[in-house]
């Protein structure tokens, strides 16, 4: 058991993961809080659009600021020194990796999602002052203005997303030492481009006449003047989303596991 | 006790570095491993540390193996490779954050062995010149009491006066359960501190042993002509005659030129096997 977790010792690696490297964990962080700040007053502001302000920035602050971020926790192959150092430290494989999770898959997601609640409800508040309630449509805009629901179907994509990219990145960085993030990128556009063309143009070639085609989701079908979406069967899609939401994020978060303690440098 | 045994790696499968070597390294000493650049000496060390792991065959260090890298075999070993880490922390901060993880770390030492080299315990890591950055570490990884210790060209990048002390250093924490294993081809600076040989070219182990049976097997003159007959290891011309080395068959004393040695075993790997081997 020793060499698989202590505490003591993986309390010491969590504070020398910190410590060592401030600019790139706390300062990106940081830096990520404030991006976020100055999207949302973005869209906010000049845009007037609080629902688009609410889901680009909890995108942009999670799904990508997180992947970045797991892109560096394990990014110490960039330098062989730094990477013969990470490797030959006495720590077990299992406390590095974890230690990698609970940055990139706890504190992130817990700092920046604080961060963006207060935020979201500060601009929400100052919405809602801005109305006049004498005005004939105060209820109205009162309901359309409210606060980003961290439980609702936009936020659980973006949780999806975040958990697939920074699963992705982590598993990049064990495999590309020299610009991971860029290289996992690019591989996960492709992919995804790839899966897009090709399903659109295997419903294009059984269905016709077709305005849209989603993986694993939907096709819409030209139906008169309007389309009409073919979703799944229930229990199809229900096994597909659990595959999706949480099965392909495990294993790319498990297999970075696997490829840290396989890593030869 | 370090061994390998049939250890074969390569970077890619058709070209193999090394083919089915046995190696055996006790403690106790400080081995010499000697090659000629691309001959595997780092890819060794990297092995033996676990950063690499063999195509084929066993590696052990004190029993553990090192390609599975659990804790109670880093805390017996550490690497300090010829390219360095120094993160941009004060020195102080640096050993608070990795001193911890080496059960043995002994921290007057830690001092002791920085004035050794000249140094103080101020200012920030990565502010250090190359040279001052390599002593702190040495510094450090000694001061760790690891059972292995291993050194790739450990006297590059210092200067004339911190080679000698960082022999001094060397020979002074070397105990009976410790083994360093320092890769170099800078056989020079290290000539007095080596007890043990190891020499690798083309794959193979060419050579593995003490200088104490280095200098009974062989002989190491300057003479003025080549006796007849002779069949030399290795011959060089200079201003005061011809340096030979030669088998030792009139029993000798001379001391061991390691270079000479290393161009001897190198050149004529047989004539260096039978002559080890008698």
């Amino acid at each position: 058991m020793k060499d698989i977790f202590e505490f003591r010792r993986f309390f010491l690696l969590l504070k020398k993961t910190m410590l060592e490297r401030p600019v790139q964990i706390a300062g990106f962080t940081g830096l990520m809080l404030l991006t976020s700040f100055a999207l949302y007053a973005f869209c906010y502001w000049p845009l007037g659009r609080l629902d688009l302000a609410q889901s680009a920035t909890f995108l942009a602050g999670l799904a990508v600021g997180g992947s970045y971020l797991a892109s560096v926790v394990f990014g110490y192959f960039s330098n062989n020194a730094r990477g013969y150092a990470f490797l030959t430290l006495p720590a077990s494989g299992f406390e590095k990796w974890l230690c990698g999770v609970l940055v990139t898959g706890v504190l992130y997601p817990a700092v920046f999602i604080l961060f963006f609640s207060i935020m979201d409800r500060a601009f929400v508040a100052l919405y809602h002052n801005g109305l006049n309630p004498t005005a004939a449509n105060y209820a109205l805009m009162t309901r359309y203005a409210q606060v980003f629901a961290l439980t609702g179907p936009v936020a659980q994509n973006v949780y999806t997303l975040f958990f697939v990219f920074a699963g992705a990145m982590l598993v990049g960085t064990l495999y590309f030492n020299k610009v991971s993030f860029v290289k996992v990128a690019l591989i996960l556009f492709g992919l995804f481009f790839f899966l897009y063309t090709f399903n659109f143009g295997i419903a294009k070639a059984l269905m016709g006449d077709i305005g849209n085609a989603m993986p694993f989701q939907f096709v819409a079908v030209r139906a008169g003047y309007d389309f009409e979406r073919i979703e799944l069967p229930e229990n199809w899609s229900g096994a597909v989303e659990m595959a999706i939401r949480y099965v392909f994020p495990a294993s790319l978060w498990l297999i970075a596991l696997v490829r840290l303690r396989d890593k030869e440098f | 006790m370090i061994q390998t045994r049939n250890l074969s790696f390569g970077y890619g499968r058709q070209n193999l570095l090394f083919r089915n070597m046995d190696l055996s390294l006790g403690s106790g000493s400080i081995y010499g491993l000697l090659g000629k650049n691309g001959a595997g000496k780092s890819t060794l060390l990297k092995n033996l540390a676990g950063l690499l792991f063999p195509s084929s065959g066993t590696i052990t260090v004190h029993d553990l193996e090192p390609r599975k890298r659990q804790v109670s075999f880093l805390e017996t070993i550490y690497f300090i490779p010829e390219e360095i880490h120094a993160p941009s922390l004060s020195t102080g901060r640096y050993v608070d954050l990795n001193a911890p993880f080496y059960p043995k770390f002994d921290e007057t030492q830690f001092g002791d062995f920085l004035e050794m080299f000249g140094m103080k315990r101020e200012g920030r890591l990565s502010n250090l010149s190359l040279g001052q950055q390599k002593k702190f570490l040495i510094s450090f990884g000694l001061a760790c009491n690891t059972r292995v210790l291993l050194l790739d060209e450990p006297t590059n990048g210092l200067d004339i006066p911190s080679k000698a002390r960082f022999r001094q250093l060397l020979a002074s924490v070397l105990t009976e359960e410790r083994t360093v294993i320092i890769s170099t081809h800078q056989i020079r600076d290290l000539d007095k501190l080596i007890d043990r040989v190891v020499i690798i070219e083309g794959g193979e182990l060419l050579l593995s042993a003490s200088v104490r049976d280095i200098s009974g097997k062989l002989c190491f003159k300057t003479v003025e002509e080549i006796p007849a007959g002779t069949e030399v290891l290795y011959a060089e011309k200079s201003l005061r005659g011809t340096a030979i080395v030669l088998e030792n068959v009139e029993r000798e004393d001379s001391n061991v030129n390691l270079e000479q040695l290393f161009l001897g075993v190198t050149e004529n790997p047989e004539l260096a096997k039978r002559i080890f081997e008698n």
